[in-house]
């Protein structure tokens, strides 16, 4: 735990420095929902109708691009190597790493979710929801995320892979999200939906840091 | 005698090749292990396995908590040299305060004369002064087990002359310590031994293989 | 007491000679042959009682007899990814390489039996849903498999060194394999949601013995193609990997005179 809050404070003093890592995904995320009325029309029904999922979308696409870089660097300078000798604390440090990366990149898409649900005219009952399942939804996909920068660090295309990696086991996530924000857009009670995001969530923090850890002492191996 | 290391029967395949055969070392309090061999012998392999950094295919590696100064440095490039050390210093140890830190890093970036070097950032460094400031680590936490892959490259006479002197100290005090080398002769340092990693070409590769 | 442990160190030994590339590649050269015969030997007689023997059904008329393919690689197409996983796990743990070879020559395979799935589910969904695609719960989970496939392969395609390759793709299996009753379940809830009504391919009755017989015997059918395109990979895989050890310049020596 304590290596945990160590490595994320110092990603977080990091990131304070280079604003680039929290601005771009933010930046990114606006342009591609920007782009779906552009693309189909200002309807306002039709908008309201797909918000849900392309606001998800939008999210998942946001996350996986961000998190190329995850490791790389500290796998270049070797302290990748240094993190795997300290005894027993890989998956912990795996762990504090895709916290901050979600607290710099999850947590400003949360904040300006609002924004997202004006432009795509979400009705405002669902707001809530939607925030709600974006709260409890995005960890996971960071996780999961975090997880493909680690198996594709010594591969030679990246960022594309990683995607193309990821993508199929954040289903789950975008499913029940998606249909959390519609049920609720639509009068229905959407709690099943989140409580399974929320399991989701409990199920990936307790697994996915060990599998990270797996991941990341396979590539150190030449 | 204390034993610090010992690699069994140790080998590692890369594409389904043996980097240097099979080795065996054992390392006890206040010894020295000098490994050389021409370039392309498995002398960072081999060292990266003594460390635990890779797993061997064969054999098994035992050691006592060590430090690993490797080919590659551990520093990151947007962070000082201070705060470099700073971030080793708190997942090492627990319970040290900021005075106590900064105290400590002075202290072990002085042995190397590298004070100078505590506010620069690491990707300003030269390739001797990086080096020096990762070779920092060896003094910021005392460990008994050293394993250093090419120390001595990059480095001037006098850095080098200072860490011989305090690798000899260190095996004098009961510590003991791996070093890959071209720079170094066995009359350098006391008690140790030299470990010749020869080149294995597929003719001879062919009888060392065995399933 | 004896018995029991010479019974484990029976197995222990079995396991580790398993283990054994040399070993390995010896057996299944062994089995290989009868494991093509058991295939030809149920599936030239499941084909002709599923195509033309078994009665036409009341609805679908002839069309129906897809079935006799799609399901039989529908299910082979998840048991393989199973196999693959646990196979992963076993290369992972043991670090057998016997083990992380069949898990990798495994994925190959998944992903053919999962196109023919996806290919002959949309033959059957023309005349029956009037579209070659539909949004179905288990069409789309079969696409989802597909694409888990890929990246399997893809991932051991994309490391260059090649063991180092074959455990990453199958840390990747694994993950997969705990993903999959999710996703599955999520693709169920989600068809459920927007569909209503799915069209179910049996109906509420249980399907007829006279259909049922041929669709097990293609099934098992099926099993034996998988046993034996695997073992024919592995084996030419391990024969490709240890090229320059012994047993392989005595084994092709052998085989040429």
């Amino acid at each position: 735990m304590n290596n945990l809050l160590i490595i994320a404070g110092h990603d977080l003093r990091l990131a304070f420095r280079r604003r680039n890592e929290w601005f771009q995904p933010l930046w990114f995320l606006l342009l591609v929902v920007a782009l779906f009325p552009l693309g189909i029309g200002p309807q306002p029904a039709l908008l309201a109708q797909i918000a849900a999922g392309v606001i998800w979308i939008a999210a998942l696409l946001a996350n996986m691009l961000s998190l190329e870089s995850l490791f790389r660097e500290d796998a270049n300078n070797g302290r990748l190597e240094q993190w795997l000798l300290m005894d027993g604390s890989l998956p912990a440090l795996a762990a504090g790493r895709t916290t901050a990366h979600w607290l710099i990149t999850g947590l400003p898409v949360i904040l300006i979710s609002p924004l997202l649900a004006a432009w795509m005219q979400l009705p405002q009952a669902a707001m809530g929801t939607l925030v709600l399942s974006l709260l409890l939804g995005t960890p996971t996909l960071s996780l999961l995320g975090s997880l493909g920068a680690a198996l594709t660090l010594g591969s030679r295309q990246g960022g594309m892979l990683l995607a193309l990696l990821i993508a199929p086991l954040s289903v789950p996530v975008l499913v029940f999200a998606t249909s959390a924000v519609s049920d609720a857009a639509s009068g229905f009670d959407p709690e099943t939906q989140l409580l399974l995001l929320g399991v989701i969530l409990l199920f990936a923090i307790t697994l996915v840091p060990f599998a990270i850890a797996a991941a990341l002492r396979i590539h150190l191996q030449e | 005698m204390d034993y610090l290391l010992t690699a069994d029967k140790v080998s590692y395949e890369r594409f389904y090749r043996s980097v240097f055969g099979t080795v065996s070392i054992h390392l006890d309090a206040g010894g020295c292990v000098l490994l050389t061999g021409a370039n392309g012998a498995g002398k960072t392999t081999l060292i990266k396995l003594l460390a635990g950094v890779l797993r061997p295919t064969a054999g098994t590696v035992s050691s006592i908590e060590q430090h690993f100064i490797g080919h590659q440095l551990g520093l990151h490039q947007e962070l000082t040299v201070q705060e470099n050390l700073q971030w080793y210093l708190r997942l090492w140890t627990r319970g040290v305060d900021r005075q106590q830190a900064k105290q400590r890093i002075d202290e072990a970036l002085s042995r190397l004369q590298s004070l100078s070097l505590r506010s620069q950032r690491a990707g300003g460094l030269s390739a001797g002064q990086a080096k020096r400031a990762a070779l920092a680590r060896l003094f910021l936490v005392p460990r008994s087990l050293w394993l250093l892959d090419e120390p001595f490259v990059n480095l001037d006479q006098a850095s080098i002359d200072l860490l011989l002197s305090e690798i000899r100290a260190h095996c004098a005090g009961g510590g003991g310590a791996v070093i890959a080398s071209h720079a170094l002769g066995l009359a350098d340092l006391p008690r140790s031994q030299r470990l010749k990693l020869p080149i294995i070409r597929p003719a001879q590769h062919r009888e060392h293989a065995h399933e | 007491m004896s018995s029991h442990t010479s019974f484990w160190k029976r197995c222990k030994t079995w396991f580790h000679r398993w283990g054994s590339p040399a070993w390995f590649y010896r057996t299944s050269g062994l089995i290989i042959p009868w494991l093509w015969a058991g295939f030809f030997l149920l599936a030239i007689p499941g084909l002709i009682w599923g195509l033309s023997i078994a009665p036409p059904d009341y609805l679908q008329g002839d069309s129906y007899r897809i079935i006799f393919i799609h399901v039989p690689s529908a299910w082979q197409s998840m048991l393989i990814f199973a196999v693959m996983a646990i196979l992963a796990l076993i290369g992972m743990v043991w670090r057998i390489r016997v083990a992380e070879t069949l898990a990798m020559c495994c994925a190959p395979i998944g992903a053919a039996f999962t196109i023919v799935t996806l290919a002959t589910g949309s033959l059957w969904g023309k005349p029956t849903w009037g579209t070659f695609w539909q949004w179905d719960g288990r069409m789309t989970s079969e696409l989802v498999l597909l694409f888990l496939y890929l990246g399997v392969i893809g991932l051991q395609q994309a490391i260059e060194e090649p063991r180092k390759a074959a455990r990453a793709a199958g840390l990747l299996a694994l993950v997969g394999v705990v993903n999959l009753p999710i996703i599955h379940y999520s693709v169920e809830w989600w068809t459920t949601l927007h569909q209503g009504t799915t069209i179910s391919f049996f109906g509420e009755s249980s399907i007829d013995a006279s259909m049922l017989w041929p669709l097990l015997i293609m099934a098992i059918a099926a099993k034996f193609y998988f046993g034996a395109a695997l073992l024919t990979r592995t084996r030419n895989t391990l024969l490709l990997q240890d090229r320059e050890k012994n047993w392989v310049r005595e084994t092709v020596q052998g085989e040429k005179s």
